[in-house]
């Protein structure tokens, strides 16, 4: 008997606004909550990233990571998100 | 009966210091120290670390920014008179808060400084000090009490023990007080007075010197000693500046020079003990957004807080920052607080001291929901 797997990925729309409504919970926001990748949601959630220590030096989040965040938005690592969008941290750029 | 208007002008500059350890005590010497510098009066944050980046600080208060700001970030700028502080801030051992305050909104001085030193949101509602509690809890022993010892690092143990007994309403005369009753009473009263305050200025430690960076060099030489003291808090007076406050010079830029050369100061007398040190600053609230007509600003509410200190990792400005257009103002009239002050003396404690932000939050400041920042400044 074959078996057959399935998987089930989301949508591109669904992640996004996944991502949307979990920058809604921070100090860093989304914009509408429209499930469209702007410029804002783009930013925010590399902001958010950033600031918790989750992206490499030159790393940036674009559309086609949007899934991939999703997942680790609703993983053990949430808690940790949440706790460092609380207050957003600008570092100095002076030199 | 000591009026407002004494307290006021009674208080000059002042450095207290306090928590010497007391070997025997505890088995763990606690190496990490704090100086709080009371700023009184009420610094103006906007012209301290101004929001360059917000259209709206131009059209709110022209007049009132200076013309060559330090550029920190796209959004902050920092006053040109903070040159030691800039220098920590491009050094990774100096950060800024914005729009922050305790959450007092009543824009009393008297009121607003208890607040700031009993930790409590109720004016009057503690004898205690947040630092004198925290110090009972982190067991660090030897308080050093004089006559004029703040309510800020009073601990559960502290009173009356120096007062004069006949004294009614003692709990904070100052030496003026003490000298003019002093001189009206008679002979034989007037010695015993004067015994008691010269005993309280040997045992308490009162510096005799009255210019905040006398007082820095003082509080950063007794610090870098092994058993000196952990905790050191420096008052500057003078910020209440309702008018000709000054832009690129003037009354509270000069006031923004005495701070930055009293971090430099503590800096370079601290020596290899500025690494376990953090020193913050404190006001009772800031000012008003728009100039008040008088070339100066009002009471207002959210400010700055200036942290320096070798226990910092990584220079930043953290802010959560409400915008300054009129629906964007306290009251129409004052930058908003978005940030708990609280929060930053809390995570002040936990790295000098090491205690826990539940014990902090329940014990010390008695208050359960006071967000943790240490991740955001000490991180």
């Amino acid at each position: 008997m074959n078996t057959f797997f399935f998987t089930f990925s989301l949508s591109a729309d669904t992640s996004i606004l996944c991502i949307q409504k979990f920058l809604k919970k921070t100090v860093f926001e989304p914009g509408p909550l429209d499930g469209v990748w702007g410029k804002k949601t783009e930013s925010s959630i590399n902001n958010l990233l950033d600031q918790a220590g989750m992206l490499e030096p030159n790393q940036k989040i674009s559309e086609l990571d949007a899934n991939a965040v999703c997942n680790l938005l609703h993983s053990n690592e949430s808690h940790k998100l949440l706790e460092s969008g609380k207050f957003k941290v600008f570092r100095i750029e002076a030199d | 009966m000591l009026t407002r208007r004494h307290f006021l002008s009674g208080t000059g500059a002042g450095l207290f210091l306090s928590g010497y350890p007391v070997h025997g005590f505890t088995k763990n010497t606690i190496e990490g120290r704090i100086v709080v510098v009371l700023l009184e009066g009420g610094m103006d944050g906007l012209l301290a670390v101004p929001p360059i980046g917000d259209d709206n600080l131009f059209k709110q208060r022209k007049a009132l920014v200076a013309s060559n700001p330090l550029k920190l970030n796209p959004l902050f700028g920092l006053h040109p008179n903070f040159e030691n502080f800039s220098s920590m801030l491009l050094n990774d051992e100096a950060s800024i808060i914005h729009a922050t305050s305790f959450p007092y909104v009543g824009r009393s001085h008297f009121a607003g400084q208890n607040v700031l030193q009993g930790g409590m949101l109720a004016p009057f509602s503690i004898k205690t000090g947040w630092l004198g509690r925290a110090m009972d809890i982190a067991n660090i022993a030897g308080k050093a009490m004089s006559l004029e010892t703040p309510l800020i690092i009073r601990g559960a143990n502290d009173f009356d023990n120096f007062y004069p007994a006949r004294i009614k309403h003692s709990r904070l005369p100052s030496f003026e007080t003490l000298r003019l009753i002093q001189s009206t009473h008679e002979s034989n009263t007037a010695k015993v007075i004067e015994k008691l305050t010269k005993n309280s200025m040997k045992m308490g430690r009162v510096s005799q010197a009255r210019d905040p960076l006398s007082l820095a060099a003082e509080a950063g030489r007794a610090m870098r000693e092994k058993d000196g003291p952990r905790v050191a808090v420096v008052k500057i007076p003078q910020f209440d500046d309702h008018s000709e406050i000054g832009t690129d010079t003037g009354h509270h830029p000069e006031l923004f020079t005495l701070v930055d050369r009293t971090f430099g100061k503590l800096k370079s007398e601290l020596k290899e003990q500025w690494s376990n040190t953090i020193v913050l600053t404190m006001t009772e609230f800031g000012r008003t957004v728009k100039e008040n007509g008088s070339a100066g600003t009002d009471h207002g509410y959210g400010s700055v807080g200036l942290l320096a200190g070798g226990l910092i990792n990584r220079s930043s400005v953290i802010a959560n920052w409400p915008g300054l257009s009129n629906k964007d103002l306290y009251e129409k009239r004052d930058l908003y607080a978005t940030i708990d002050y609280r929060s930053v003396c809390a995570a002040c404690l936990e790295a000098a001291f090491g205690l826990d932000h539940d014990v902090i939050s329940e014990r010390v400041f008695l208050d359960k929901s006071i967000p943790r920042t240490y991740g955001h400044i000490f991180g």
